[in-house]
């Protein structure tokens, strides 16, 4: 970690940095052994699981109310059945590949911790990137999945089970998102003189992808799956 | 009574936890990799298996596999200090007590055995959801 | 540096020397030590408490005037002061602004404050974090009052009930102004959580076990394990609200699939573990103050723990207790009501220690304990009443009425606020370096403490007499008029005693600054760590970081036992405490970005609620704040909470720079020399 305030002058000798890297010596004891950082990401996503708990109780809550849902041929628009439920609409293969998607997205991850951890700075990159991309599949395929709903009629108020399923689905593509933009600037950091991008910093990132990327294991089971 | 499993002096390993002890390294993580992928594939499959609770069950508990698979592994929770899992598991079993009992109590313990001190029934039941096509209805009636 | 210059009541003097910073990052950080620059950038979790403070106490004003409005309005039956509408925004107000504009963030104050000092360390886990907790909060709630002037505000009670808080029946925008507002509130306190909880965790110092942590530390450190987990949860009904509101979704809307239960059960998982957030900092303060003004150790300090503990986990299988009349049905109030009752027990656990810790000890009634005292009197009655509404059939007759607001406040007001009011007297001179007057105090406490319960008292009478609550007015003929009338009395008596308290700070502080004396870092013969400082605590906290052998460490260091147990002084205050004038001590640096990240948040929401245009503006605040920050080399704020104080674990270039810097003494001629 860089400490506050010392600029790089001729005047000031600096301690040179292993490959761009941040040395250790500059991380202070805490009273665990945890660094502060990892343990607040992980103080965090205990908080974030009464957040989607909360999310998915709504929709378990209101999967089967009724509500006609009038749905339309997304060709022809023509009415063509009134399901009850958004459960009714739901493309379980197309969701399926998006799963896997996500799940190879936390491989990826863990492949750039492990590249961190190896001051392999080109593989970091690289698997930060493609972790990036994968999550951007995803969500782009989020959104085709939500865009092919709203086509065959099933909105935002149509009624309860689909405000319930797009505020879910919503919240957990916004954490991919926020991810993304995460995983990017940490890839952008990375090509810093005095990059801060510390193997610890990465580990920590991957905690919350991964974290994402388990909520959509709970969520895909229990929204998609158990009928 | 500080709950260490590295202590300060290793603060070193703690910023390197890849290199100083017993660590999964990249074929481990393929591993569970794979098994993820398998499972997902299980779970998909039962997708065309008749339904009933024993499917339900079966995704539960291939569900919770799952999570532990990434939490452990990926997540690194299998090597970290347990105060991590504590923090991280309190939360979760906090969550999922607080929304079983609140969810449950929408349809269930509704039944005291007295039948004057239960609430009364409600007066109409819900239909069931229905996804038939609407039947034809002559031109100029009023919708449902 | 212990010297009073001309300064307001509000400045701290700075400990160490300010040496350049010039940052990597994209801006040089602010570097004033004094001015309202040095609070508006600070990162420092003494000034943060601080402002926590001040804000709390102004906004306990405007609360206050809301609830005099309306006892002014039910002092007589049919009086016309305030018209219903207007009665409904006015008590709506006065509880959601008591509640998270007040307790809560008055709390934080002392938890901000306090935490970093009894733990030995010099600051927070993450000190740019707690700052922007702080202007969350503060811009949270302005907004939230913004909407007093911006068409009425909330109207539907603070816990908001579906379906009344829709839009069919709540057209306006107040609610919306409630579910945004708390929605920024809530982020402030999460974030606040995290810090604090890693702070105890990892910063505690050497030698400082769990078992030897100041109770107001463990109590704030459940508190913050409550925050953590109870926010997210109203989170989500924030937003459903929102979402209902705001976008047309069905969430709590009976008649098309929603379930307004769903918003009860939610509001409530949050509701109930609030309350304890509330109250558990102010046992934390009692158990500090009655052992130091009694001159023994807090009785029983593992079962001090255990029940603080017990009553963290517990808290989170009552919540519908609150619920008993709205159809939950009769197992789920059967158990409920039986968890409730269960409740009550590690609490009472707490009112026996302070009582034992007081018996046989030599007691010192300085206002500080009074107010200690307040609490563990007033919050038993406040206590006994609550153990009558966990009787399910009781409750059906309690609730909505008078009898659940006298309970309330009686905790809250008598509980809570006591202990609070306790606090300032009992840590002011650490936080300012002056006692706030004993005479003024105790004619502070006592109206205040008669006030209260001419106020609150009479409530439990009308309350069982039938009268409920939020209603606008009452007929004459129901009896309610003579108890009314006194409450108002009461209420007024309170203002009376809040403004001798802000008199007596005008007085201490004019006193202070005509005497110019200081008190000592040990005023009171006090037992914590933060008490081995001096007063006004020096920005650097600790000089050395003290390596901590047992319990009320300070303490041992000045007193022992003789062969026949008999407590004998062994050092006095001024031996074993700390100077306070250490120089090489690298201190977290001030930071823009936490306000600009904060300033934000209120545009987002007057976007959301109105045109998004503003929503966009604050998203541009917001990334920027993001941006600046992450540029900015992380400080690092473990950088003396190592063993030794100043001393670097090694020589790093930085610490070579400081040494230059600091032999100079000039800081700015360093500022004019240094290379860029």
């Amino acid at each position: 970690m860089t400490d506050v305030g010392i600029e790089m002058t001729d005047d000031v000798k600096v301690p040179p940095l292993e490959g761009g890297h941040l040395t250790e010596h500059e991380v202070h004891p805490t009273a665990t052994g945890i660094s502060n950082e990892k343990l607040s990401m992980w103080v965090f996503l205990g908080s974030e699981c009464l957040l989607f708990g909360g999310l998915i109780s709504t929709y378990l809550l209101y999967k089967n109310r009724p509500g006609a849902i009038e749905v339309r041929d997304t060709v022809s628009g023509a009415h063509v059945g009134n399901a009850q439920r958004i459960s009714d609409l739901f493309d379980i293969g197309f969701t399926s590949v998006s799963s896997f998607i996500l799940l190879a997205s936390s491989l990826t991850m863990v492949f750039a911790v492990l590249a961190a951890a190896k001051h392999q700075q080109d593989k970091l990159r690289l698997w930060l990137g493609t972790t990036a991309a994968l999550g951007a599949v995803f969500v782009g395929g989020q959104v085709y999945e939500f865009t092919e709903f709203l086509n065959k009629g099933a909105g935002y108020t149509s009624n309860v089970s689909t405000s319930a399923f797009y505020t879910l689905t919503g919240f957990h593509g916004v954490h991919v998102s926020i991810g993304i933009l995460i995983l990017l600037a940490t890839l952008a950091l990375t090509f810093r003189e005095r990059s801060q991008v510390t193997p610890e910093r990465v580990e920590i990132v991957g905690l919350y992808w991964h974290f994402v990327d388990v909520v959509w294991i709970l969520i895909f089971t229990v929204i998609y799956l158990i009928k | 009574m500080t709950s260490v499993v590295e202590s300060p002096s290793d603060t070193e390993a703690a910023e390197h936890p890849h290199e100083a002890h017993e660590h999964p390294g990249t074929p481990l993580y393929w591993k569970v990799g794979g098994i993820l992928a398998v499972l997902t594939a299980l779970e998909i499959s039962t997708y065309w298996w008749p339904e009933g609770a024993a499917t339900s069950a079966l995704l539960i508990v291939l569900m919770i596999i799952k999570f532990a698979l990434v939490a452990l592994f990926f997540m690194h929770l299998q090597f970290d200090s347990k105060l991590l899992r504590s923090v991280f598991l309190g939360g979760l079993i906090l969550a999922v007590g607080i929304y079983l009992a609140t969810l449950s109590s929408f349809t269930y313990w509704r039944d005291s055995g007295i039948p004057e001190w239960n609430d009364p029934p409600r007066a109409k039941p819900l239909p069931p959801p229905s996804t038939a096509p609407p039947a034809p209805q002559p031109a100029g009636s009023a919708g449902h | 540096m212990a010297l009073v210059n001309a300064r307001t009541p509000l400045e701290l003097p700075s400990g160490a020397e300010t040496t350049v910073r010039r940052p990597l990052g994209v801006f040089q950080r602010p570097v004033r030590p004094t001015g309202w620059r040095s609070w508006v950038f600070t990162v420092d979790h003494k000034k943060v408490g601080i402002m926590y403070g001040a804000g709390s106490l102004l906004f306990f004003l405007v609360g206050g005037i809301e609830a005099l409005l309306i006892r002014t309005q039910l002092a007589r039956p049919g009086l016309k002061v305030l018209s219903a509408d207007l009665f409904n925004q006015v008590f709506t107000m006065h509880g959601v602004t008591m509640i998270f504009l007040v307790v809560m963030p008055l709390q934080a104050a002392f938890a901000n404050y306090l935490i970093p000092l009894q733990i030995g360390t010099r600051d927070v886990a993450f000190p740019r974090l707690n700052a922007l907790s702080f202007w969350i909060w503060l811009f949270g709630s302005i907004f939230f009052n913004t909407s007093w002037f911006l068409g009425g505000g909330a109207d539907g009670g603070w816990f908001n009930y579906a379906p009344n808080n829709g839009v069919i029946f709540s057209p306006g925008h107040g609610i919306d102004f409630y579910a945004v507002g708390l929605q920024i509130i809530g982020v402030a306190s999460l974030i606040s959580a995290v810090n604090l909880i890693v702070t105890v965790i990892n910063m505690r110092a050497p030698g400082m076990t769990w078992f030897k942590l100041p109770v107001f530390t463990w109590m704030a450190l459940v508190t913050q394990f409550l925050l953590l987990f109870a926010l997210p949860v109203i989170a989500v009904a924030l937003f459903l609200l929102t979402f209902d509101r705001l976008y047309g979704s069905n969430f709590f809307n009976a008649s098309l699939g929603g379930d307004p239960m769903l918003w009860e059960h939610l509001f409530w998982i949050f509701g109930h573990p609030e309350v304890y957030i509330m109250i558990m900092p102010s046992f934390g303060i009692v158990s500090e103050i009655i052992p130091v003004f009694s001159r023994k150790p807090i009785f029983g300090y593992p079962f001090m723990v255990f029940s603080g503990i017990a009553i963290g986990f517990m808290g989170w299988g009552v919540w519908a207790h609150h619920m008993f009349a709205s159809g939950i049905g009769p197992m789920s109030v059967m158990a409920f009501s039986l968890s409730t009752m269960f409740i009550a027990v590690p609490t009472g656990v707490k009112i026996l220690n302070w009582l034992a810790t007081m018996w046989g000890g030599r007691l010192r009634f300085s206002t500080a304990m009074l107010f200690a005292i307040g609490l563990v009197t007033m919050f038993t009655i406040g206590g006994l009443s609550g153990v009558t509404h966990a009787f399910a059939p009781a409750d059906t007759q309690q609730t909505d009425t008078y009898y659940i607001v006298a309970h309330f406040h009686y905790v809250l007001f008598g509980g809570a606020l006591l202990a609070i009011f306790g606090g300032f007297y009992f840590w002011w001179p650490k936080m300012f370096g002056y006692r706030l007057g004993e005479k003024v105090g105790k004619w502070n406490f006592w109206l205040m403490l008669i006030g209260f319960n001419l106020t609150f008292g009479p409530m439990h009478i009308l309350g069982l007499q039938g009268m409920s609550r939020r209603i606008f007015t009452y007929s004459p003929d129901q009896g309610f008029d003579f108890w009314n009338m006194v409450a108002t009395i009461g209420a007024f008596t309170i203002a009376v005693s809040v403004l001798v308290f802000f008199a007596n700070i005008i007085t201490s502080f004019r006193k202070h600054r005509r005497t110019q004396e200081v008190v000592s870092g040990d005023p009171w013969d006090a037992r914590g760590l933060e008490w081995m400082i001096p007063s006004p605590a020096p920005e650097h906290n600790y000089d050395e970081i003290p390596v901590v052998t047992e319990l009320d460490e300070f303490w041992h260091r000045k007193y022992g036992h003789d062969e026949e147990g008999h407590l004998v002084r062994i050092a006095s205050a001024e031996e074993v405490s700390q100077k306070g004038d250490a120089t090489n001590v690298h201190l977290p640096s001030p930071s823009y970005w936490p306000i600009v990240l904060a300033a934000g948040l209120p545009f987002i929401g007057y976007g959301v609620i109105y045109n998004l245009a503003w929503a966009v503006l604050g998203g541009l605040l917001l990334l920027a704040g993001v941006f600046g920050w992450v540029m900015e080399p992380s400080t690092d704020p473990e950088a003396d909470h190592g063993l030794h104080g100043g001393d670097d674990l090694e020589p790093t270039a930085e610490a070579a720079f400081e040494e230059a810097a600091a032999g100079e003494g000039d800081p700015q001629a360093e500022l004019e020399e240094a290379p860029r």
